[in-house]
C-alpha cells in the first residue's frame, strides 16, 4: 500500500474514500465502528497527499487505519463502549495516536470493543457486539473487537487495539489477523483509558506481521507521559538464528483435537525451516487465572473511580444528595460486566486473612514471572494456543461467567509477566480461523516480530479474506 | 478533680504544602489563588486516559526535610492509591505512600524550659497529593468545586503518640513550621492552609503504660489554637473519664469562638481505604549519592545556627534564639554583622528599633530591610554620635517612604551631626540654666534627677533631642559626687 502511495498510482484520498465506502456498506452488518469521522479522514488523506507531493512523508503517510474507542482522539468522542462515556469528547491524543498522526496516518474512526475492555467476546458494549466477518453469527472476540473485525473484512487496512489479558490477540485469534502485544511499557499508556494499568498494554491488530513492525516502529519507545514506559536499545535489525522454541505440551492437551492438529502444524512448519522445540513446563493457567483474575479486578476498582458522574461523562438525572449521585450514576452507566468486576475488585482488596487476595496475587504474579523468567533461559520462544476454541456463536448461553472467563487461560500469563506476545493466523477449524501465539522474553519485541514474520513467509493463512466481505 | 492523676497523650499528623512550581503529577502550577479551577491539567481532572508524572523537585523537598530531622531516607519510592469517594477527589483515589513511607524515625527536639531537650519523634513522613475543596453557598443549592489545589504536594508528617503536654504539642507544630520554612520546602502560609496540623488525643492514668481512647481533633491552622484545642480536649477527657463514662473513639473540630471541640464523625464511619500499589508509578530508587549531595547542600539548621550566635557573636540565647527564628532573618543579621562588629547593636537594631517602626507603620518588619552596608553606615554613626537613634530611625523610615539612598535621606531629614550636637548642648544649657536648684542636687549625688533633666531637655528640643545623647552629655559635663 505504501509502495502504491509512493508509486502515485493511488492517492491518499482515494485510499480513504475506499475504505470509508467499505465501511458504509459492510459496517451495518458487522457493528465494527462506534464512530466514524468520514470528513476528517478525508481531510487528513488531503494533507497526507500534500506531504507525500513534496516529498516530506514516511512509510505510513496517507496510510488509513482505525482506534479502538478507549485511546483518546483529540475532538472525537471516546466512550469505551460505555454509557458512562457516551458522550465524552476527548479533549487531547492519546500518545500513540499522536505518533501515528505524525507519520500521516489517517483515522477513519474508532472501533466497537467490550465495555472498558472487560470481556473477551465484544458482547458487553453498550453499542451491541461486534460479529465476526467469517460468520456472522459468532462473536468477533474481545475486548478488540471492532479492530480485529474490521481489519479481517477490509474495513480498515490496521487498527489499534489494547491487551489486558488477551485483548489484542483472542479476537486477533478469531478473527484471521495478526494481533501484536508488545512488552509492558514499550508503547505508551497515555491516553488509552485503563482498565488494569499494571497489565494495559497498546498494541496493534494488522493484516500482517510487516504491518505491525512498521506501526511498532512509529509507536513504541519512552514517553515522559507515561512513567512506566522504558527505555531500551532498539534492536531493529535482528538475524534469525536457529532458535529453541518452548513447547507447553500441556497448554495443546487442554484444547479440543481439531484445533489441536492445527495447531500442531506450526510447531511442524517451524520445525522444518530448523528451529528446534522443547517441551516446557509452564506455571498452571488456573493459577494464572487467578492471580489475573484479582489483580486486574482490583487495579479496575480504582481505575474506575473516576467516573462519578461529577465532572463529565453520564450522570444520573433524579439525585437528590452525594451518595445517590453517585450509586445512581454508577448503576446507569455501567454495564454488567464492569459492575461485576467492580464488585469481585471490592472483594480482592478488602477480603482475606492475613493479607488480602490482592496482596496475595502480587506474590503469585512474582513467583509466575520468574518461572518464566526461568524459563527463558532454556528456550528463546513459547509456542501457545492463542485461544482455546474459535468464536463462539453470538448468542451462546453466557450464564457460566466461569467458562467465559476462562477464554484468557493462554494470553494472561504474558499480560502477568510484561512479556510481548503476536497472535497470528495459523489455520481454519470449521471455516473459522484460528490463532496461535508466540510469547518472548521482555524487550525481544523485534526478534518476536522476526519470528512471525518468518512464519508468514512460509504460510498464507493471513493473507485470506473472508468470502463475505472480498 | 483529680486531674493530677492523668496524664495527657498527644501525637501530631501534619500535612505540609510542597512550594514547588507545579503539582505532584501534573504540570500545573502548584499556586495558590481565590479563581476557582483555573490551575488544571486533564490530569488533575481525573480525564480518562491521563497518567501521573512524578514532580522529583517534590521528592527532592521532601528528602531535605527528612535529611533535617534526621530520618531514614527509604533508597526506594512507592506510590499506593487510596481509594474513597469523595467529590473533590476527582480520581476516586488519593496517591500516597502508605506501603512504603519515604522517610521514618526523624526527630524534633524541643528545648526544655530548663535545658536539654524533649525529643518528639516523627515515626514517619510520606509524599501525597491535597484534593480540592468543595465550595458551598455559590449557586443556591448546589455545591461548588475548585479544583485548583488537587495535587498540590503535600508532605504528611506523623509523630508518635509521644508529648504529654499541649505545650509541647503546640512547639512541636512551631518547630517544623519553622524547619520547612527555614529549609525553603514550604510558604507556611498557614491562613492559606499551607500548613495544616490533626491532632490525635488520649489521656491515661499515670504511669500506666497502655493508652487511653485517642479523639482526633482535625485541621487546627494555627500554634495557638492547637494549644487551646489540646487543652480543652485533655480536660473534657479527663472530665468524662473522672464522671465514670468512656471516651468515644470519634474525630472532633476545634471551633476557636467558643474555644471547644466537637464532634465531626465517628470513627465507624471511615471508609475501608482498599490501598494498592499505584501501577501508573514503578518504583524508583534514590541513590546514596543524591541523598549525600542533599544533604551536603542542606542549610545550617535552627538550632545549630542559634548555637553558633551565641558563640561567635557573643549574643544572649534570646537574642539568638529570636535572630534564627527564620532563616532570612539570621542571613539579614550575620549580613549585617560581618560589616558591623557591634553585634549586641544589630541584634537590638533588627529585633527592636526596626520591628518597633514596622510595628508602628504597620508593615512587615522585612520592608524595612535595607541593604546591609547601609545599615553598617548608619549604625557606624550611630556609633560614632553622629546620629541618635531615633534620627537613623527617621532616615530609614525616609528611606522607605520616599525610596531614596540613605545620604539623601539625611540631607532631606536635614540632619546635620554637628549643629545637632551643638543643638543638644544648647538645649541643655537651657534647660540647666532654668532649673539650676535641680543641677546642683543632681551634683550632688541625687542621681534620680537626672531623667527629669533629660526629660527637660527632650521638651525643650521639642522632642528632636536623643535621650540617650543627652544622657551621655550630662555624665560628660556634669559628673554627680558619689
Amino acid at each position: 500500500m505504501s509502495e502504491q502511495l509512493q508509486a502515485k498510482e493511488i492517492s491518499s484520498v482515494e485510499l480513504t474514500q475506499y475504505y470509508l465506502d467499505r465501511i458504509r456498506e459492510h459496517d451495518p452488518a458487522l457493528n465494527c465502528f462506534i464512530t466514524v469521522v468520514a470528513d476528517r479522514a478525508l481531510k487528513e488523506a488531503k494533507k497526507a497527499d500534500h506531504q507525500r507531493a513534496v516529498g516530506n512523508n514516511g512509510l505510513l503517510t496517507g496510510i488509513p487505519l482505525v482506534h479502538k474507542d478507549l485511546f483518546c482522539v483529540k475532538d472525537v468522542k471516546t466512550t469505551c463502549a460505555s454509557k458512562m462515556l457516551a458522550d465524552f469528547v476527548a479533549p487531547y491524543d492519546a500518545t500513540i495516536v499522536r505518533r501515528l498522526n505524525n507519520q500521516g496516518m489517517v483515522c477513519l474512526g474508532k472501533t466497537n470493543m467490550d465495555e472498558f475492555a472487560m470481556g473477551s467476546s465484544g458482547k458487553t458494549s453498550f453499542w451491541g457486539p461486534t460479529v465476526n466477518p467469517w460468520d456472522v453469527t459468532k462473536v468477533a472476540g474481545g475486548s478488540s473487537s471492532g479492530s480485529a473485525a474490521a481489519v479481517a473484512a477490509g474495513l480498515a487496512p490496521a487498527a489499534t487495539g489494547s491487551d489486558t489479558g488477551g485483548s489484542i490477540r483472542q479476537p486477533a485469534a478469531f478473527c484471521g489477523v495478526t494481533g501484536f502485544k508488545p512488552t509492558y511499557g514499550r508503547n505508551s499508556r497515555y491516553g488509552m483509558v485503563a482498565f488494569s494499568s499494571s497489565l494495559d498494554q497498546p498494541g496493534t491488530l494488522t493484516r500482517t506481521v510487516e504491518d505491525a513492525k512498521l506501526l511498532f516502529d512509529v509507536t513504541n519507545g519512552v514517553d515522559t507521559k507515561d512513567a512506566s514506559t522504558i527505555n531500551t536499545a532498539a534492536d531493529r535489525e535482528y538475524k534469525l538464528p536457529r532458535l529453541t522454541i518452548g513447547y507447553p505440551s500441556k497448554f495443546f492437551e487442554d484444547i479440543p483435537t481439531p484445533l489441536m492438529s492445527v495447531l500442531a502444524d506450526v510447531r511442524h512448519t517451524l520445525e522444518k525451516t530448523g528451529h528446534n522445540f522443547k517441551e516446557i513446563e509452564l506455571p498452571d493457567v488456573q493459577k494464572c487465572l487467578a492471580t489475573y483474575f484479582a489483580i486486574s479486578r482490583g487495579e479496575c476498582v480504582t481505575n474506575l473511580a473516576r467516573f462519578d458522574g461529577i465532572r463529565f461523562g453520564f450522570r444520573s438525572k433524579e439525585v437528590s444528595n452525594i451518595d445517590n449521585l453517585y450509586t445512581k450514576t454508577r448503576i446507569e452507566g455501567f454495564g454488567a460486566e464492569v459492575k461485576r468486576r467492580i464488585l469481585f475488585g471490592n472483594y480482592v482488596l478488602t477480603n482475606g486473612k492475613p493479607e488480602t487476595h490482592f496482596v496475595k496475587a502480587q506474590k503469585v504474579r512474582r513467583l509466575i514471572h520468574d518461572r518464566y523468567t526461568q524459563t527463558f533461559n532454556d528456550v528463546d520462544f513459547i509456542l501457545a494456543p492463542s485461544a482455546p476454541t474459535v468464536a463462539a456463536p453470538v448468542l451462546a448461553d453466557d450464564h457460566d461467567q466461569f467458562e467465559l472467563y476462562r477464554q484468557d487461560r493462554f494470553t494472561v500469563a504474558a499480560n502477568l509477566g510484561g512479556l510481548p506476545a503476536i497472535g497470528v493466523p495459523c489455520g481454519t477449524v470449521n471455516s473459522l480461523p484460528v490463532g496461535i501465539q508466540l510469547i518472548g522474553p521482555r524487550f525481544s519485541d523485534w526478534q518476536l516480530l522476526e519470528l512471525a514474520a518468518e512464519y508468514q513467509r512460509l504460510t498464507d493463512w493471513h493473507l485470506r479474506y473472508p468470502s463475505k466481505f472480498l | 478533680m483529680k486531674s493530677e492523676c492523668w496524664e495527657p497523650v498527644i501525637g501530631l499528623e501534619l500535612h505540609v504544602q510542597l512550594n514547588t512550581k507545579s503539582k505532584l503529577f501534573s504540570p500545573a502550577p502548584n499556586q495558590y489563588t481565590d479563581i476557582p479551577n483555573v490551575h488544571l491539567d486533564t490530569y488533575d481532572l481525573a480525564i480518562p486516559g491521563t497518567l501521573p508524572v512524578l514532580n522529583r523537585i517534590a521528592l527532592r523537598k521532601a528528602i531535605e526535610f527528612g535529611l533535617a530531622i534526621e530520618a531514614n531516607v527509604s533508597p526506594i519510592v512507592q506510590f499506593d492509591r487510596k481509594s474513597f469517594f469523595y467529590p473533590d477527589l476527582p480520581k476516586g483515589y488519593q496517591i500516597c505512600q502508605y506501603h512504603n513511607p519515604l522517610l521514618i524515625d526523624g526527630v524534633i527536639k524541643i528545648p526544655k524550659e530548663e535545658s536539654g531537650y524533649t525529643e518528639v519523634d516523627i515515626s514517619s513522613a510520606h509524599l501525597e497529593e491535597d484534593a480540592g475543596k468543595s465550595i458551598h453557598g455559590i449557586i443556591d443549592e448546589y455545591t461548588g468545586i475548585d479544583h485548583n489545589r488537587v495535587g498540590t504536594p503535600l508532605l504528611e508528617i506523623v509523630t508518635s503518640p509521644c508529648m504529654n503536654s499541649a505545650d509541647t504539642a503546640a512547639e512541636c507544630f512551631r518547630q517544623i513550621h519553622q524547619l520547612v520554612v527555614w529549609l525553603g520546602i514550604s510558604d507556611g502560609h498557614l491562613h492559606e492552609g499551607s500548613l495544616r496540623c490533626d491532632a490525635n488525643i488520649s489521656v491515661r492514668k499515670q504511669g500506666q503504660s497502655a493508652l487511653g481512647t485517642p479523639v482526633e481533633i482535625k485541621n487546627v491552622n494555627s500554634f495557638r489554637f492547637l494549644r487551646e484545642a489540646m487543652e480543652f480536649e485533655v480536660s473534657r477527657q479527663i472530665e468524662l473519664l473522672n464522671s465514670g463514662e468512656q471516651v468515644t473513639r470519634e474525630t472532633r473540630t476545634y471551633n476557636s469562638r467558643d474555644k471547644q471541640t466537637r464532634t465531626m464523625r465517628s470513627k465507624e464511619e471511615i471508609p475501608q481505604y482498599r490501598y494498592i500499589p499505584d501501577p501508573d508509578l514503578p518504583p524508583i530508587t534514590v541513590s546514596t549519592d543524591e541523598i549525600e549531595k542533599l544533604r551536603n547542600a542542606l542549610p545550617e539548621l535552627p538550632k545549630p545556627r542559634c548555637d553558633r550566635f551565641v558563640k561567635t557573636y557573643g549574643l544572649t540565647p534570646k537574642f539568638a534564639n529570636q535572630l534564627t527564628s527564620s532563616r532570612q532573618l539570621a542571613d539579614y543579621f550575620e549580613d549585617i554583622a560581618n560589616q558591623f562588629q557591634d553585634f549586641e547593636q544589630v541584634a537590638n537594631w533588627i529585633l527592636h528599633d526596626l520591628k518597633g517602626l514596622a510595628k508602628k507603620k504597620q508593615i512587615k518588619p522585612e520592608e524595612l530591610w535595607i541593604a546591609p552596608p547601609q545599615v553598617a553606615k548608619i549604625l557606624g554613626k550611630v556609633q560614632k554620635r553622629q546620629l541618635s537613634r531615633t534620627q537613623a530611625l527617621d532616615v530609614i523610615n525616609h528611606m522607605f517612604e520616599h525610596k531614596v539612598e540613605p545620604n539623601e535621606a539625611e540631607r532631606i531629614l536635614g540632619i546635620n551631626l554637628s549643629s545637632d550636637f551643638e543643638k543638644i548642648s544648647d538645649w541643655i544649657l537651657q534647660v540647666t540654666e532654668s532649673n539650676a536648684d535641680v543641677l546642683n542636687n543632681y551634683m550632688n549625688g541625687n542621681h534620680k534627677l537626672l531623667d527629669y533633666l533629660v526629660g527637660q531637655v527632650v521638651k525643650v528640643s521639642r522632642g528632636r533631642a536623643d535621650p540617650s545623647l543627652v544622657k551621655d552629655h550630662f555624665y560628660e559635663k556634669y559628673s554627680p559626687k558619689d
